[in-house]
């Protein structure tokens, strides 16, 4: 038993406990900057409070918002930053952040971003790990710190990182970011007053440029922190490509979450030299006696098994689009969760149309009676959007025209990376009538037009 | 210690450019947002709009109106067949300017104020006969008033020339008549002084957020395009609305609401009049010379814009210049009195539409997601 004998050989290795206590502070310490950062924009009012309407995760229409009460799920959330970096009450701080953030992102799903949903997964995994056995109140109030942990508690965490570069990596195989250079163009195109380079902003050998070493900075990425010799080179690269993204996006504090998670790839000296030096100036003194080497969970096998599952998700979840018909870029079907990063530009507008069956009279709506800016622009790209709209409209205009004999239809036009405009969703059907799920959507008209590639 | 360098040095590098780059930040995340990104000047833009448009097209509005308002005024002290035919042709000039103001003013009171159409002739009665002062700031008479009210008095009041000109003996009427001319001069006088105050502010408030002037102003010409333009003269009036694509939402014909109902005649003129405005702000075409001058054309050259279409990227600005193409041809099937050739379904006027619509198609998608209008301030990763 081959295979046995090595899993066994693996799980018995062990890496420094410094690592995953480095990696704790840092994590602690970048969420907590989001979550004061999300607060004094007032995104909180904005997204959560002020609209009357929330776009729902299908399976997820429980999760509804808190209303003024929201603050309190970001104070539940800050708090737990706080533990978190002390590592006070470790696994209760990670496992309320986890409950609190998740919640949050749940709400709404207009705000969904790759980067929330990669916190909420990570901080899932950070549940199971042991972040808290050295550097720790929680070590200190137990007099009892641990050297080392399992290799598998680290590599867990790298092999999510990994992931998250190397899919995006592939999502950008495809013709229109390789041989059209598209959506970067139209972006790039609009950004020349950038400082030095700003010039070639406009420039096609520049979009394709951009685009080509994007997708190999994606690809490679991970395994260049992997290689002991290429790591600090990887590293250098990490920094330049999160600050190029950061100043010609608005992505917020994504760059900053990758290139703090990416030290984790370096190696035990290094954080055991982050970790000295943050006691020094500090002024800690550590009283712990009980220095033991390897630390073990209680419930090592069935935790393994966790991670096991969890990981596995991961790396089947992003292919789930393969199982729909038409072009995942135009419909969606698959879209989310899976790391596809500044693929697509969509341009273009959805409107409603109620029609009253009895008399034949129509009117159009004025989503921007229901929605605010950023919803309606999210609805008018995305068919789960829309046909939850839609149903929402119907459950509107059924109590004000006290009538059940409506339907609902729309009329709308979208872009896809700077394709001509076309009929998005097929104006002859009535939303009302087709309900969200897992399903293809036929009610979205066909692509007509095809992008090669994963 | 080779290593702290390698990861000291980038993070340095880091903070260099973030702070350097704060004034990039602000368009993206809210802030004051003064940075629209491109090298294109908007300031040009907008000065070109205000200078070669606007101004001088209102202008000429107040002028149009003026005298207009000094025929009306002799035609109803002492009315005849002359002067009614010259309150007509004041009236039609001062109508066929308001075609290039509106844009400008768009969804403004003062614009509902000036031409709310179908013009409400029940209300319009009782207006005249009404013997208290009739408040006509109230936005329930918005259709008792202004351009189409003036055309129904003057050419819909009754059957022939004469009957019209016999009402006019009424002091009634020659006082609602005078009332409505005297108001479009005070009404387009407070619009323009109105905007003269704020002109200046208007011409360099041209960042990427929602309430810049440069923004407001290439949401109006949109959503002109779309309700004012399309929607009103052609759409509603014939019923019409691309019904090969969107046979739910086209309904019946409605010949009553073309515009200048009780001059049918002109209704082409006034609609080509108001395609003239849409090309002058999109070539940016002088409104008194016509020289071209600055307008979302040359922006969209200067970004450098491309469309995709059966897999070949061309120019939008070439895309959008064979779309006004598109326009011509289609208008030249229509005639002159939209009136009657809307008394039915009328596929000439489908196809109009559906020209217009791939022009408006082409501007509100692919041209304002070109300029990088910032829908709302907050992060994204594209997707």
């Amino acid at each position: 038993m081959g295979i046995k004998q090595a899993v066994n050989a693996y799980l018995n290795k062990t890496s420094r406990a410094a690592t995953l206590a480095a990696f704790r502070i840092l994590f602690g310490v970048l969420m907590f900057i989001s979550l004061i950062r999300f607060l004094s924009k007032g995104w909180v009012q904005k997204f959560y409070i002020e609209p009357n309407f929330h776009f729902k995760y299908y399976g997820f229409s429980w999760v509804v918002t808190w209303g003024e009460y929201t603050y309190i799920l970001f104070f539940i959330a800050i708090t737990s930053c706080i533990g978190i970096i002390l590592g006070y009450k470790y696994r209760l701080s990670m496992i309320l952040f986890f409950l609190s953030f998740t919640y949050i992102e749940l709400i709404d799903k207009t705000t969904y971003l790759n980067h929330y949903y990669f916190i909420s997964i990570l901080s899932f995994l950070l549940c199971f790990l042991p972040l808290n056995v050295t550097f720790s109140l929680d070590a200190h109030y137990k007099n009892r710190s641990y050297k080392n942990v399992p290799k598998w508690t680290v590599d867990a965490i790298k092999i999510l990182i990994g992931i998250v570069y190397f899919y995006a990596g592939l999502a950008k195989l495809n013709s229109d970011w390789l041989f059209r250079a598209q959506p970067l163009k139209v972006w790039l195109s609009s950004k020349t007053d950038f400082p030095i380079i700003g010039k070639f902003m406009n420039d096609t050998w520049f979009h394709y440029l951009m685009s080509w070493s994007g997708a190999i900075y994606d690809l490679t990425i991970p395994f260049l922190l992997l290689i002991r010799k290429t790591r600090p080179f990887a590293f250098v690269l990490v920094v330049i490509f999160h600050v190029f993204t950061r100043i010609l996006f608005p992505i917020g504090m994504f760059p900053y979450v990758m290139i703090c998670a990416t030290l984790i790839f370096f190696s035990a000296e290094l954080h055991e030299r982050f970790l000295r030096v943050l006691r020094n100036i500090l002024k800690l003194k550590s009283r712990v006696n009980d220095i033991r080497d390897v630390y073990l969970p209680k419930i090592y096998g069935k935790i393994v098994i966790v991670i096991f599952l969890f990981l596995s998700i991961q790396l089947v979840l992003p292919f789930r689009y393969a199982l729909y018909p038409d072009e995942l870029f135009w419909t969606e079907e698959g879209y989310r969760f899976s790391w596809r990063v500044m693929l697509i530009e969509k341009a273009g507008y959805t409107t409603f149309r109620i029609v009253k069956y009895d008399t034949g009279d129509s009117f159009a709506v004025n989503n921007k009676h229901f929605l605010n800016a950023f919803q309606n622009k999210q609805m008018s790209t995305q068919p789960d959007f829309i046909v939850e709209f839609a149903h929402f409209l119907g459950d509107h205009y059924k109590k004000e025209l006290k009538t059940e004999n409506i339907g609902v239809f729309v009329e709308g036009y979208i872009s896809l990376n700077g394709r001509i405009s076309k009929p998005y969703i097929d104006p002859r059907v009535d939303l009302l009538k087709v309900k969200d799920g897992f399903q293809h959507k036929t009610w979205i008209l066909p692509f007509e037009d095809e992008i090669k590639g994963l | 210690m080779k290593k702290i360098v390698y990861i000291i040095l980038p993070i340095f590098t880091l903070f260099y450019f973030v702070s350097c780059s704060s004034s990039d930040d602000s368009s993206d995340e809210g802030g004051n947002g003064g940075e629209d990104g491109d090298s294109f000047d908007r300031v040009s833009l907008t000065t070109s709009w205000v200078n070669n448009l606007l101004m001088p097209a209102t202008n000429d509005l107040k002028s149009k109106l003026e005298t207009l308002n000094s025929s009306v005024t002799s035609f109803a002290d002492a009315p005849d067949a002359t002067k009614l035919a010259a309150v007509r042709t004041d009236l039609f000039e001062a109508y066929k300017v308001w075609q290039h103001v509106e844009m400008f003013f768009y969804g403004s009171g003062y614009s509902l104020d000036m031409n709310s159409y179908p013009t409400d002739v029940t209300k319009i009665t009782e207006n005249i006969d009404s013997t208290t002062p009739v408040d006509l700031n109230r936005t329930v008479l918005n259709p008792t008033q202004g351009l189409p009210a003036m055309d129904y008095l003057i050419n819909g009041l009754a059957s022939t020339d004469n009957d019209i000109i016999t009402r006019y003996g009424e002091a009634k009427y020659q006082n609602y008549l005078k009332l409505l001319s005297e108001r479009m001069v005070t009404i387009t006088t407070t619009a323009l002084n109105d905007f003269e105050a704020v002109k200046d502010t208007n011409i360099n408030s041209v960042d990427n957020t929602i309430s810049s002037y440069f923004s407001i102003q290439v949401n109006d010409f949109v959503q002109y395009t779309e309700k004012s333009f399309r929607e009103a003269k052609i759409a509603t009036p014939s019923g019409t609305r691309n019904r090969d694509i969107f046979p739910t939402i086209s309904v019946s014909a409605s010949p009553d609401f073309v515009e200048s109902l009780y001059s049918p005649e002109n209704s082409k003129i006034l609609y080509l009049e108001a395609y003239d405005a849409i090309q002058d702000f999109y070539y940016g075409r002088s409104y008194t010379d016509n020289n071209n001058t600055v307008g979302l054309q040359e922006y969209l050259q200067a970004l450098g814009t491309t469309i995709m279409i059966n897999g070949d990227d061309i120019l939008l600005n070439d895309y959008i210049i064979s779309l006004f193409g598109n326009i011509d041809t289609a208008n030249d099937n229509i005639t002159d009195n939209f009136y009657e050739q809307t008394q039915d379904f009328n596929s000439n006027f489908d196809a109009v539409f559906d020209a217009i619509q791939e022009f408006v198609v082409a501007v509100k998608s692919n041209a304002v997601n070109a300029f990088n209008l910032t829908i709302d301030f907050v992060d994204s990763d594209g997707d």
